[in-house]
C-alpha cells in the first residue's frame, strides 16, 4: 500500500544534547552531574566519545551504601549496555524499550560514538510533533492488537484543497489498522474521519483533525475556522446540504456527512458559531 | 473473483500497471457517485462503479478497503487520480458501458451472490 515516503528513524526523535561522563571520573562527580541536570542515568564514554558503559541512579545508590563515592565510574558502570543506532527505526526502538525495560538508550553513529540518547517519552513527544507535519509510515510486521498506551495525531486541513483531501482520514485508518483494532471500529473511524475532514475541506477556510487513540476508544476532533453551520438540526438531516454546485458535481455535498458521522460514533457532539465549527466523535474500541 | 478476471470477462480495460496486483480478490459490487453515500454503504472487497474521476475516489476506496474502481461510461481518470491509485495500490479500470450494464454483468457472473 505504501511507498515509504516517511519512516521515522531514531535519529529523527532522539535527544541530541546528551550528557556523558568519562570512565575515569569519580562516582561523586557522576552523582553531581546527574543531580544538577536532573537526569537518572548517562552513557559512559572514552575520549573519542565511544560508548563503553552506562551509569544509573541505581548504581550510585549501591556505591553510596558501600560508602565508596570516590571509586571510578569504570568500576561500577554497567558494561555492554543496550544501545540503538541512528538508522534504527522508531519501531525497533519501541521494541527494545519493551524488551529491556531500561529508561534510556544511548544512540551511536557508525563509529560507535554517542550522538544522542533516547527515552520512551522522547519517542512519544517527538513522534507527535513529526506527525503534525508528515504522514507516518507504519509497519506491516505484526498482526493482532499491539500494546500501546495512547497516540495523538494532529493534521492541518486546508479548505478547498481537494488534492490533499482524505489524507488525514487515510493516515488515521492506517494507524488503526497497524494497531490491530477490530475491522468494524476501523471502518466506523474511517467513515467519521473522512466525512469530518471533507466537511472542513468543503465548507471551512482551514481546520485541524486530531485523532486521539487509546486502548479504550478513538476520539476524533475536527475543529475549523469557517462560516459555521447556520442550522445544526437541519444539517443533521440526511440529504440536506449547502455545498456549492461545482462541489456537488464531484460527488461531494450529498448531505450525508454529518448523518454518517453520527451513525458511526458512540458519542458525538457538535458546536458551531459564525467563527467555526467543532465536532467531537468518540468510537469505543470494545 | 479476482480483479484481473474482470478484464477478461467484461469489456473493461485495466488502467493501472500490472505490478499493483490485479489479482486482488473482489467479493461484491457497489454503484454510486455521491461519495458520502459510498462511504456509508460500500463494503470492503467491493468493486466500485462510478463516473467520478478525481483523485478523492482513491481515498474513498482505500478507506473502505475496496480493491478496485471501474470508471463507467468511458470516463477516464485524471492524471493525479491514476498516480494516486498506483501509489495506494488500488486497481483502476475503465468501461465504455453504463454502471447498469457492468453491474448486471458482474451479477450474472455470480459476484456478491
Amino acid at each position: 500500500m505504501n511507498n515509504g515516503q516517511f519512516f521515522p528513524k531514531v535519529a529523527d526523535v532522539m535527544t541530541r544534547e546528551v550528557i556523558t561522563i568519562t570512565s575515569d571520573s569519580t562516582v561523586r562527580q557522576a552523582k553531581e552531574i546527574m543531580r544538577l541536570n536532573c537526569i537518572s542515568g548517562m552513557p559512559v564514554v572514552d575520549q573519542e566519545k565511544v560508548l563503553i558503559g552506562i551509569i544509573s541512579v541505581a548504581d550510585i545508590i549501591r556505591v553510596m551504601e558501600e560508602n565508596d563515592l570516590d571509586a571510578k565510574v569504570s568500576k561500577i558502570m554497567t558494561t555492554n549496555p543496550v544501545f540503538l543506532r541512528e538508522q534504527d527505526t522508531v519501531g525497533q526502538a519501541l521494541s527494545a524499550n519493551r524488551q529491556y525495560k531500561y529508561g534510556r538508550f544511548p544512540v551511536l553513529d557508525e563509529k560507535s560514538r554517542v550522538v544522542g540518547i533516547l527515552t520512551a517519552s522522547d519517542i512519544v513527544a517527538r513522534l507527535a510533533q513529526l506527525l503534525k507535519i508528515d504522514q507516518v509510515e507504519e509497519h506491516d510486521e505484526s498482526k493482532g492488537p499491539k500494546d500501546f498506551t495512547m497516540q495523538t495525531i494532529d493534521f492541518h486541513i486546508h479548505g478547498m484543497n481537494f488534492e490533499k483531501a482524505g489524507e488525514a482520514a487515510s493516515t488515521i485508518k492506517k494507524i488503526l489498522t497497524d494497531l490491530g483494532l477490530r475491522k468494524t471500529v476501523i471502518r466506523r473511524a474511517a467513515i467519521a474521519a473522512y466525512d469530518a475532514e471533507m466537511n472542513v475541506v468543503i465548507h471551512a477556510y482551514e481546520g485541524r483533525l486530531i485523532a486521539h487513540i487509546t486502548p479504550e476508544d478513538v476520539t476524533i476532533k475536527a475543529m475549523d475556522i469557517g462560516p459555521g453551520i447556520e442550522d445544526i438540526s437541519l444539517a443533521m438531516q440526511p440529504g440536506y446540504s449547502t455545498a456549492p454546485d461545482q462541489i456537488r458535481r464531484m460527488g461531494f455535498g450529498a448531505g450525508m456527512g454529518l448523518p454518517n458521522i453520527k451513525k458511526s460514533a458512540d458519542e458525538f457532539s457538535i458546536e458551531s458559531s459564525p467563527r467555526g465549527t467543532t465536532l467531537v466523535i468518540k468510537i469505543l474500541v470494545e | 473473483m479476482k480483479c484481473n478476471e474482470l478484464t477478461k470477462l467484461l469489456n473493461i480495460s485495466l488502467l493501472t500497471p500490472d505490478k499493483i496486483d490485479p489479482a486482488l480478490e473482489v467479493s461484491g459490487c457497489y454503484c454510486g457517485d455521491l461519495l458520502s453515500y459510498v462511504m456509508a454503504h460500500a463494503k470492503a472487497g467491493d468493486v466500485w462503479l462510478t463516473i467520478q474521476t478525481h483523485q478523492n475516489i482513491v481515498a474513498v476506496a482505500v478507506l473502505l478497503n475496496m480493491p478496485c474502481i471501474i470508471l463507467v461510461e468511458g470516463n477516464m481518470p485524471q492524471n493525479d487520480t491514476l498516480f494516486k491509485a498506483q501509489k495506494e495500490g488500488v486497481v483502476l479500470m475503465s468501461s465504455q458501458d453504463t454502471a447498469y450494464h457492468v453491474a448486471g454483468c458482474l451479477y450474472s457472473l455470480g459476484l456478491g451472490r
